[in-house]
């Protein structure tokens, strides 16, 4: 009964959306986009004329002025200085007011890095740069790792199904290859882009980079920063960041805001081209492709895989340790002795094994035991009392 | 289908002293193996009041008089405190004084096995007549009473075991047959106990969350006895014989056993059969084990302590159909310890706590409050077996650091933020994740919790089986209100496109094709 009620429901809301299509020539709700105002090195008009410029292109979004008062025809939240315009920001995505925001001058948490979008001299293809600002890792093979997963979801939401990925010959490029290619082989598919010059492989030199040879080019950040200033502004000098999509959505696992890069010399066409980037990507449910994608990636064992790259020293002396102590031979322990710290439980069970006794570590209802032969009960205890782990013989439950 | 929710809780403790003493087998084993120590010499001066046993902070948390958080604004030893005008009855039980205890024991028994001399029997129906649980029915079967020449030929040459009360005999319980030593004179008393507690339990659950006995279609019983005989030694069926003393008269039932782990596999059943649409009302009961009555009582007497462990324990919960009320029981994320997870204590919590959680997609923060094995510590930390509750908290704050869900910083504080202090005496089965249930149910329809986990585990290893731990946990959520559930199978943009197909039909034959 309930059932066939939901569906009703369901099949009435799309004729509503039809018949509300047809009355305004409008599928769909419009995403909203917010654009803070303040902050740029060519002053408040250039980014209001970017959002003048982005209504005029497209009619698929609504920009809304997070900033100074001003005579233009969007809705304005009026705020006139910077941190009050952050937070104010940031309450506006929480409540939903707006759906994504562009912005410049904002600090993301590590783990979120922004993945830019660029146009290449070569054929004037677009191409995704990951990333562009914001940490990753602090270790630089995993912080690769991980900005190519940022691109590849990007790109997907923005419509492609399967975009190509190419690593820039940098310092590190080889060990993020063997990481990707094995996240790749574990189940997670990843689209390897071959490089233009003659010798092929997927790492990508400085010609692809102009060529826009993949459609996600993965770099460190700091490299990915300088690429997007050089794409945005060679030919106007420098000064003036006049192509180009900005420096893209801000892109974390878990990070669930919306949140695009301008930088203070972005110009008044990179403005609006971020907006319709904005757009774009909650169009194409960039939340739900992150997550989708974040998932997929640990589920084919994304984790082991980034903590493998960074050497734990820690991890091999114990192995070593480890090595050295072997276990007596088995025999059944039905003797329990508590009172040992749970965090020290595995030392007991060694420091047993090492005088001879055979002994396991459990967890029943009276919390962590060392288990050891009834027999060898009294002479464990002794040696952990005299090893100093707290022991005593257990209650059975 | 909607999930399954908990209904209500009733707990219950009965001061149990001369127990303690003739009943409990730290003291039998000492009585056998050295019958003159100075510990049995000592034991009957460490033995509490019942005032005192009311009166003592962790009793009144189980009942529901307080909170378990509260405990943490007692200084231990708590046995060196007493709550002010701390009641018997509780906001979901009561703790019975032991002679009342042994004139329901008698009410229960119906093979005519407990016999209770004349002067005993008129003081105790006397007293039960003002209890506001016992009915006339169940008094009338206490009936007169014997002559205490009776009971002594009894004990002395029939082999009926002896009960106590302020150390004098008042009564016994008869073996059930001449030769089957599955239903001698002990392993009745222990089982008349375990049906006894449990039913006084189930008789509050209804009582203090006006339920009608009536409407109960299944018992599910969880403690750690066996009755039988000695063709089918663990037969049951306790949960039957409950619900018969308490009118359930719709019911039937069974028994399920797991050492400590089985009121939590219990409530999963229970769950899962009211999920399924098998029944709309199960009650989850157990009653207390007489054996473990003073079992860290050297310990205790040695350091110049009361014995702590003079209560037994009994508790029922009541599993319903979803009302739109009641905390939901998520039976889609359940954690169990199973044969290939191992033994040590880092395989133990990560099946039993983070398995479900990464199931669910949440973290380890995401709970606000984790029920463990609460032992109360006051026990359990001079008997040298440490803080139990803690040392399971430390080990889920440790996971959670490796995870990433902790910083290192929050490892000390993790148990105060989202564990509680122990509280439940060390009866085995009954400490084991479900006495938080009944506090559980008021925070959520308070709306101080969110979402609660409860782990119940055993030791398999006593019965010689196996040496497998095991486990089991489950994750209780605050009731969002009967919503309207989305038809499985089916999205908005699987109807959009149909739809459209529809039209684009539609207009083709407009279009004369």
């Amino acid at each position: 009964m309930t059932e066939n009620k939901a569906v009703k429901k369901m099949i009435g809301n799309v004729f509503n959306d039809i018949a509300d299509a047809m009355q305004t020539g409008q599928f769909g709700k419009k995403a909203r986009i917010g654009l803070t105002t303040l902050g740029s090195e060519h002053g408040v008009e250039t980014l209001i004329q970017g959002a003048e410029m982005a209504a005029q292109m497209c009619s698929d979004y609504e920009v809304i002025l997070i900033g100074p008062k001003n005579d233009t025809k969007f809705q304005t939240i009026e705020v006139n200085e910077e941190e009050m315009m952050h937070k104010t920001m940031e309450k506006l995505l929480e409540d939903g007011t707006i759906d994504a925001c562009v912005t410049m001058h904002y600090n993301f948490p590590i783990g979120v890095a922004t993945v830019g979008k660029v146009f290449t001299p070569g054929k004037g293809k677009e191409m995704y740069l990951a990333t562009t600002t914001g940490t990753t890792s602090t270790h630089r093979v995993e912080s690769m790792v991980k900005n190519a997963l940022r691109g590849i979801i990007v790109a997907k939401a923005c419509g492609i199904e399967n975009p190509s990925v190419g690593i820039l010959n940098l310092d590190g490029s080889r060990q993020v290859e063997r990481a990707l290619k094995e996240l790749n082989s574990n189940g997670y598919p990843i689209n390897f882009q071959e490089s233009m010059r003659s010798d092929g492989g997927c790492v990508m030199r400085g010609n692809d980079l102009l060529a826009g040879t993949p459609d996600v080019m993965v770099q460190d950040t700091l490299s990915g920063n300088i690429f997007m200033k050089v794409f945005s502004s060679f030919t106007t000098g420098g000064e003036y960041e006049s192509m180009g999509y900005g420096y893209g959505p801000g892109i974390g696992d878990g990070y669930d805001k919306t949140v695009l890069i301008l930088s203070r010399a972005s110009g008044t066409p990179v403005v609006a081209n971020a907006i319709k980037y904005a757009a774009d990507l909650i169009k194409g449910n960039i939340k739900e492709v992150a997550k989708r994608e974040f998932d997929l990636a640990r589920a084919a064992g994304g984790e082991a895989i980034l903590k493998s790259l960074i050497k734990g020293t820690q991890k091999a002396a114990c192995d070593e340790r480890d090595k050295e102590v072997t276990a007596p031979p088995h025999e059944v322990v039905t003797g329990s002795i508590s009172g040992i710290d749970i965090m020290d439980l595995e030392d007991a069970v060694t420091a047993l094994w090492k005088k001879g006794i055979y002994a396991e570590s459990g967890m029943g209802c009276t919390g962590p035991v060392v288990m050891v032969s009834e027999a060898k009960l009294q002479r464990a205890i002794q040696e952990l009392k005299e090893a100093k782990f707290v022991a005593q013989e257990a209650d059975p439950c | 289908m909607s999930y399954a929710v908990m209904k209500g809780a009733g707990y219950i403790l009965v001061h149990a002293p001369d127990m303690v003493i003739h009943s409990g087998t730290t003291q039998i084993g000492e009585k056998l193996g050295n019958p003159e120590s100075e510990y049995l010499k000592k034991l009957p001066n460490h033995l509490r009041s019942y005032e005192k046993v009311v009166a003592y902070p962790p009793n009144q948390v189980y009942i529901g008089n307080m909170k378990p958080e509260e405990l943490r604004g007692y200084e231990m030893p708590w046995h060196t405190h007493e709550v002010e005008s701390a009641d018997r009855f509780g906001k979901v039980g009561e703790i019975m004084p032991q002679d009342e205890f042994i004139g329901f024991l008698k009410a229960v028994d119906v093979f005519d096995l407990v016999k209770l001399n004349k002067e005993f029997t008129k003081e105790v129906r006397g007293k039960l007549e003002k209890h506001p649980l016992m009915t006339e029915a169940l008094i009338a079967k206490i009936k007169e009473g014997e002559e205490q020449e009776d009971i002594d030929q009894f004990i002395n040459n029939h082999h009926a075991e002896a009960i106590y009360q302020d150390h004098k005999i008042v009564g016994c319980v008869k073996r059930a047959h001449e030769t089957d030593s599955n239903l001698n004179a002990h392993i009745m008393f222990e089982n008349l106990v375990a049906k006894a507690s449990g039913a006084l339990s189930f008789m509050n659950l209804i009582a203090k969350n006006d339920i009608d006995v009536t409407s109960i279609e299944y018992v599910i019983e969880c403690s750690e006895e066996a009755c039988g005989d000695m063709n089918q030694r663990g037969g049951g069926n306790f949960a039957k014989a409950i619900a018969e003393v308490v009118g359930a008269v719709n019911a039937t039932g069974s028994d399920t056993r797991a050492f400590c782990a089985a009121p939590a596999h219990a409530m999963i059943q229970a769950a899962a059969l009211v999920k399924g649409g098998v029944y709309e009302n199960v009650v989850v009961v157990a009653g207390g084990a007489t054996a473990k009555l003073g079992m860290n009582g050297k310990d205790h007497v040695k350091k110049e302590m009361p014995i702590l462990e003079d209560v037994l324990g009994g508790f029922a919960v009541l599993v319903s159909k979803n009302d739109g009320v009641n905390p939901i029981i998520r039976t889609d994320l359940i954690g169990r310890h199973t044969v290939g997870t191992g033994s040590s204590p880092q395989a133990v919590i990560t099946s039993l706590i983070t398995a479900p959680l990464d199931k669910g997609g949440l973290k380890i923060t995401d709970v606000d409050r984790y029920s463990v094995e609460m032992q109360n510590p006051d026990i359990t930390k001079p008997a040298g077996a440490g803080d139990v509750p803690e040392a399971n908290y430390k080990m889920i704050a440790a996971l959670g650091v490796k995870r990433g869900d902790l910083e290192r910083a929050e490892v000390a504080t993790f148990a105060k933020n989202h564990g509680m202090p122990g509280w439940a005496p060390t009866q085995g089965h009954i400490p084991s994740g479900v006495p938080y249930l009944g506090h559980a149910r008021e925070a959520f329809l308070n709306d101080e919790i969110k979402r609660a986990m409860i782990v119940g585990k055993g030791s398999l290893f006593l019965a010689r089986m196996t040496n497998q731990f095991d486990g089991v946990s489950f994750i209780l959520e605050k009731n969002d209100g009967l919503t309207e559930e989305k038809p499985q199978g089916i999205s908005e943009d699987e109807v959009k496109s149909m739809i459209g197909e529809a039209m684009k039909d539609f207009a083709s034959h407009l279009l004369g094709k």
